[in-house]
């Protein structure tokens, strides 16, 4: 680098002043230098996000003789994968199972948020902050696992409803379970990026409604929602992206029927060695992350003229 | 006496410990500007914020139109507020901005654009109606808080600080806006400012607090030829301060009083005895000394000249009367020239007695 920024150094100029020539210099200098600080991420994103991507889509057009993969240019796959029935019921499940999620998390997070920084004294919200944050010092696939021994059958909540005379009801390998996975893996995330955003919400604009006739709950949708709307709606995106490719849940505790598009990728490469094809589903799902998380952001974002 | 609009009835407030109002007496009529002052910390934003309903009284009451209104939620009274940082909504337009009052109130959508315009025209702003609140201009912000604040046809309308994000110049043109609008709606101003300048200019009656106290009430006129106390009078500024004790009275009336650097004459506030003995704090303005080589005056100080300041037209001299005694003299600059003062020289400072007030309170 340093050699770098010493070729693009002008040539001194004998008759420019100290200054003139500092400010030459400056202007050539600084966004090599910005520039050098943000390579070691840019190569980083270039090595292991960009090139396994472009490889995976590769992939999606090579071909399986004899359950070896043979690099081919053809949309055999493509044309398989998205003229079936099931991968589109499994699309039209992770979606809406991920959309689900992203707006029932958020929609249960942001009141637990709204308390934690409105509600309460600096020195607890600390406190609150740490403990949303140790969920994550444990393995989410543990976390999963235990929740099986709550749900299952003859788990801890049965165990506890038939103290009460009550049957035991089938929790685990339905919807109801999977959601139980998808809070355990997003509700802290969500609850604490909400929070965040709610945090710097300026009090005086709350203040401003209510001195203009607005009641409290009509301020928490007119003025706090709007206020913290790049917080709730990236909190909401993370959820979407984090549900949409979960394996974990959907498999240990939803019982892995009807399938998700990530274990629609696992049975694929089991089979056969179809990587090509689940290298399409997973082109597919990669596709629909870009848009939904583009689409977001430019919402969160967005501003009028 | 007509009914006041607000009263503040023995309203004090205190946030666990720290008593930021402590029984404050206040009456404030329709119509009036009126103008709440003092350092930061006195307690004047939380009488404002009291009166809009933002903090509650931990005692006392306050009236408006003769209602006790100390448990009415904010968005219950109508006593909008203009805040420091204007607090405009910025995920709404400016217009929708504006028209936020009448939309709490359920005016219709087209009756509340319509007026909201109409605000909006009346300050200037029409051509900026659709845009966002981040591409106006700082004195553009403000009209757009006032027209905010306004466009429900309050009684009253409170304002923090409003003009002190503001540079000089846009101030002073800001406060010619202000009173125009407060004479042309007829309606009250409460407005809370640190500075004196704004005050006086604006406003009918100025209330000056000091650490949760009310010191004085009374029009800017009153308040800077009879400052009540030390405290207002140091406020205010340009004013000396001697303290003495009563020795007697001398033939025009005025008090003689016997101080360290000597024996004085001053003025008695109208309806304040005196009686000998007594210690007094004596007020005396900057610009009612004067600065000779031939005395003529019984009032008179020698003193070394340690330091001057050029303030506009005017020039600050600062005089050390020893002791530990500094004076303040102002002059115009030909006065000031005249004298051809140099640091260090010697000079007489005198003054009518009729000119030093003795305070009322110290």
């Amino acid at each position: 680098m340093m050699s770098n920024k010493l070729k693009v150094s002008p040539p001194v100029v004998t008759d420019g002043s100290a200054a003139q020539l500092r400010g030459g210099r400056r202007g050539l200098r600084l966004p090599w230098y910005g520039f050098s600080f943000s390579m070691p991420i840019l190569i980083w994103q270039l090595v292991f996000f960009v090139f396994p991507l472009a490889f995976l889509v590769a992939i999606s057009f090579w071909v399986v003789r004899n359950f070896r993969m043979v690099p081919a240019f053809e949309w055999l796959n493509w044309n398989y994968m998205l003229s079936r029935g099931f991968f589109w019921d499994a699309y039209a499940h992770t979606l809406a199972m991920a959309a689900g999620a992203a707006v029932l998390i958020s929609v249960v997070a942001l009141p637990c948020a709204y308390t934690i920084a409105f509600k309460f004294r600096e020195s607890v919200k600390q406190l609150i902050v740490l403990l949303l944050i140790t969920p994550f010092f444990t393995s989410y696939l543990v976390r999963t696992y235990s929740w099986q021994v709550f749900l299952s059958d003859n788990g801890i909540l049965n165990a506890a409803l038939g103290q009460f005379g009550l049957e035991p009801l089938a929790m685990l390998n339905t919807a109801f379970a999977t959601y139980v996975g998808y809070f355990t893996l997003c509700l802290p995330l969500v609850v604490l990026l909400q929070l965040f955003s709610l945090m710097y919400i300026d009090r005086s604009l709350i203040e401003a409604a209510h001195n203009l006739g607005c009641g409290r709950m009509r301020t928490v949708f007119l003025v706090v929602v709007p206020s913290a709307r790049i917080g709730i709606v990236v909190a909401a995106l993370f959820c979407f992206i984090l549900t949409f490719g979960d394996f974990v849940s959907p498999l240990y505790l939803g019982g892995g029927q009807p399938p998700t598009l990530s274990t629609l990728i696992t049975d694929t490469t089991k089979s056969g060695q179809q990587w090509p094809r689940a290298a399409v589903i997973a082109t597919m799902m990669i596709v629909t992350l870009l848009i939904t998380a583009f689409a977001a952001v430019r919402f969160a974002y967005r501003r009028r003229a | 006496m007509t009914q006041p609009l607000v009263v503040f009835d023995n309203v004090v407030k205190h946030f666990g410990s720290y008593h930021a109002v402590e029984r404050m007496n206040l009456e404030i009529y329709k119509g009036e500007f009126v103008a709440i002052m003092g350092s930061s910390g006195c307690g004047k934003t939380t009488t404002l914020r009291m009166l809009a309903g933002l903090d509650k009284p931990s005692e006392g009451e306050i009236r408006l139109n003769g209602e006790r209104i100390n448990d009415l939620y904010s968005w219950e009274r109508e006593t909008p507020l203009v805040w420091q940082n204007l607090a405009l909504f910025p995920f709404l337009n400016v217009v929708e901005n504006v028209e936020f009052g009448l939309r709490m109130r359920g005016m219709a959508k087209a009756e509340r654009r319509k007026k909201s315009l109409q605000w909006l025209e009346r300050l200037g702003l029409e051509e900026f109606a659709m845009r966002d609140i981040s591409l106006l201009s700082g004195g553009q912000r403000q009209r757009v808080a006032l027209a905010r604040s306004l466009v429900t046809e309050p009684s009253i309308l409170l304002l923090d600080e409003p003009l002190s994000a503001l540079d000089a110049h846009l101030s002073v043109r800001m406060q010619g806006v202000l009173t125009g609008l407060q004479k042309d709606l007829g309606i009250t101003f409460v407005y809370v400012t640190h500075s004196q300048s704004e005050a006086f200019a604006m406003a009918d009656r100025v209330v000056i607090m000091s650490r949760g106290r009310v010191e004085q009430i009374g029009s800017p006129k009153e308040v800077f030829l009879e400052p009540h106390n030390r405290f207002v009078a140091e406020f205010i500024g340009g004013k000396n301060i001697l303290c003495g004790t009563v020795i007697g009275f001398d033939d025009r009336g005025l008090v003689r009083v016997g101080s360290e650097h000597g024996e004085f004459l001053a003025r008695r506030p109208e309806g304040k005895s005196t009686t000998p003995g007594e210690r007094v704090t004596v007020c005396l303005s900057a610009e009612h000394i004067d600065l000779t080589e031939h005395p003529r005056q019984r009032n008179r100080l020698t003193c070394t000249v340690v330091g001057e300041e050029f303030i506009g037209s005017m020039v600050n001299i600062y005089l050390d009367a020893g002791d530990g005694l500094e004076l303040q003299v102002q002059k115009p600059h030909a006065d000031y020239n005249r004298l051809g003062l140099r640091n260090g020289q010697k000079i007489v400072a005198e003054w009518d007695g009729a000119c030093a007030l003795i305070l009322r309170g110290d």
